[in-house]
């Protein structure tokens, strides 16, 4: 318990001290026992976020991009070390962040908005919000189960950045949709980071990280090999890492 | 502000608003209970009705078998034996499979313990009052008591939460060893034809009824006969036995609420 008074009085929002994590995957075999794998996903990586910083996670496939975000968010058990939040964290991961597939684009937001505590009085300012996110006529009332993954994606994510989380943890998620989705994707991180809040956002995109981010995380193989400036981190990404 | 530390050991939520982080954790309770009621009945015209017309379908079946193709002169008792047995074949092999995906797929947050053993509470509660449900309707056309109005939903909830409580304590076998799984399914059906679902406790003779004495189910059973019917049964029973049951049954349900948690940030990093 003592951890949780932590190093995070000083404007901290996220403190990760040595933290390792080992996927334990079983091979199924016909008959007899099955064999335990072990792969560390993270070795050893320690870093702290100041409240309203915006930081690009870079990395290549399998270097622990997904695992960190994972561990921060309360997901994954450490093998070893700890990470200490301070505020609500939520994570945007892939087109469905839990929606029922069998109604509607509205009435899921509706029952999200009640679970994840939007006030009475700002619920339908709150649901009108995404709906024009999202953008998607007719089909925001058709089952959510019919509608592409694109048109999922815009649900999700347009619910997910009206909520007000303290933290939030974004993993790929500005790569859903069409060019012009992208773009409104964009301007809405742009404007949660306005609001002073604290964003980690694991990406692929390195002019994304560029323009969006103060701050770079590069991963390889699991350990943390730079943080500096974003401007830096896309730099030795390409030099270090891409080569 | 909420703070959360992560470490080996647990993952531990300091909620600065406790009144207000309990309502959000019922909400979300219920809807994980909803999603999964609306997953599977979605799909049919009659909807969430079906959540009753199955068992009730299943056990007027059984019924039909047990009764008319075999003669039994009390169908009464045979229909509450077999609703009860229905209740612990359905909750101990829920209780000891559930996956570890207990979140019915939210994702945004990390979903807080204490809503997983809520919505476990509720979907395990629904499910054995639905079971009751047409229970009842039978019983009543079978001349049973007016007690069975209130008091069979409370037996077969009750019933419910013992033998799912016994299932998750054996899930942390299974999840170790999967093949038990097997052994908890022939289990749930040796108690089908072996416990006094099909028959009273009186019918029982020699080391059936010794072991039936010791059955937890003979305890559930028996005295939901004598509400309904009035049935004698009952007086065999063994009041230590009962209360030992009873004792061993809070027991388990609470550490197998409570080893949810443990659980599930264990195998998180399992596959």
């Amino acid at each position: 318990m003592e951890m949780v008074d932590m190093e995070l009085d000083d404007g901290l929002a996220i403190s990760v001290s040595k933290l390792s994590i080992i996927y334990r995957i079983r091979s199924k075999k016909l008959i007899g026992r099955s064999k335990i794998k072990e792969v560390k996903a993270l070795d050893k990586i320690s870093f702290q976020i100041k409240k309203g910083e915006l930081v690009a996670v870079l990395g290549k496939n399998g270097s622990g991009k997904t695992t960190l975000l994972g561990a921060i968010g309360g997901h994954l058990r450490p093998e070893s070390g700890t990470v200490n939040t301070c505020g609500r964290v939520y994570t945007l991961r892939g087109a469905n962040p839990g929606l029922v597939p069998h109604i509607s684009s509205r009435e899921n937001i509706r029952m999200m908005s009640q679970i994840y505590g939007v006030p009475n009085q700002e619920r339908v300012e709150f649901e009108k919000q995404v709906e024009e996110f999202c953008d998607l006529g007719e089909a925001y009332d058709r089952d959510y189960s019919s509608l592409s993954s694109g048109m999922a994606g815009r649900v999700g994510f347009g619910f997910t950045t009206s909520l007000t989380p303290e933290i939030l943890l974004m993993d790929e998620t500005l790569g859903v949709g069409d060019v012009e989705f992208r773009k409104k994707a964009e301007k809405k991180a742009m404007e949660f980071m306005e609001k002073g809040e604290t964003i980690l956002l694991s990406t692929h995109s390195l002019n994304l990280a560029k323009t969006i981010c103060n701050r770079g995380l590069v991963l390889d193989k699991g350990e943390l090999v730079f943080d500096g400036s974003s401007e830096d981190a896309v730099d030795y990404y390409l030099k270090e890492i891409i080569k | 502000m909420d703070t959360r530390s992560i470490t080996n050991a647990a993952c531990i939520d300091i909620l600065s608003d406790k009144k207000k982080s309990l309502v959000l954790d019922l909400r979300i309770a219920n809807f994980i209970v909803k999603k999964r009621n609306l997953t599977v009945m979605k799909s049919f015209r009659l909807g969430a009705i079906w959540n009753m017309l199955d068992p009730l379908l299943h056990s007027l079946v059984y019924l039909f078998v047990f009764t008319v193709i075999r003669y039994n002169s009390n169908p009464g008792n045979l229909m509450i034996g077999i609703a009860l047995i229905r209740g612990l074949q359905q909750n101990l092999i829920y209780g000891s499979s559930s996956n570890l995906d207990f979140t019915a797929g939210l994702k945004i947050e990390r979903v807080r313990s204490r809503a997983i053993v809520l919505s476990e509470l509720l979907y395990v509660i629904q499910t054995s009052f639905y079971l009751s449900f047409g229970t009842v309707m039978v019983l009543l056309l079978l001349d049973a008591s007016y007690w069975v109005i209130p008091l069979m939903p409370l037996f077969c909830i009750l019933n419910g939460l013992v033998w799912y409580s016994f299932g998750r304590m054996l899930s942390p076998i299974i999840q170790r060893l999967p093949d038990f799984k097997k052994i908890v399914t022939y289990f749930g059906m040796l108690m089908f034809f072996g416990s006094t679902a099909l028959y009273p406790l009186s019918m029982t003779t020699g080391m059936h009824r010794q072991i039936n004495l010791y059955n937890p189910f003979s305890y559930v059973v028996e005295p939901a006969r004598y509400i309904a019917f009035g049935t004698d049964s009952i007086q065999l029973l063994d009041p230590i036995v009962g209360m030992a049951i009873s004792i061993i049954a809070i027991f388990s349900l609470v550490f197998g609420l409570y080893i949810i948690d443990k659980q599930r940030w264990r195998w998180s990093t399992w596959s």
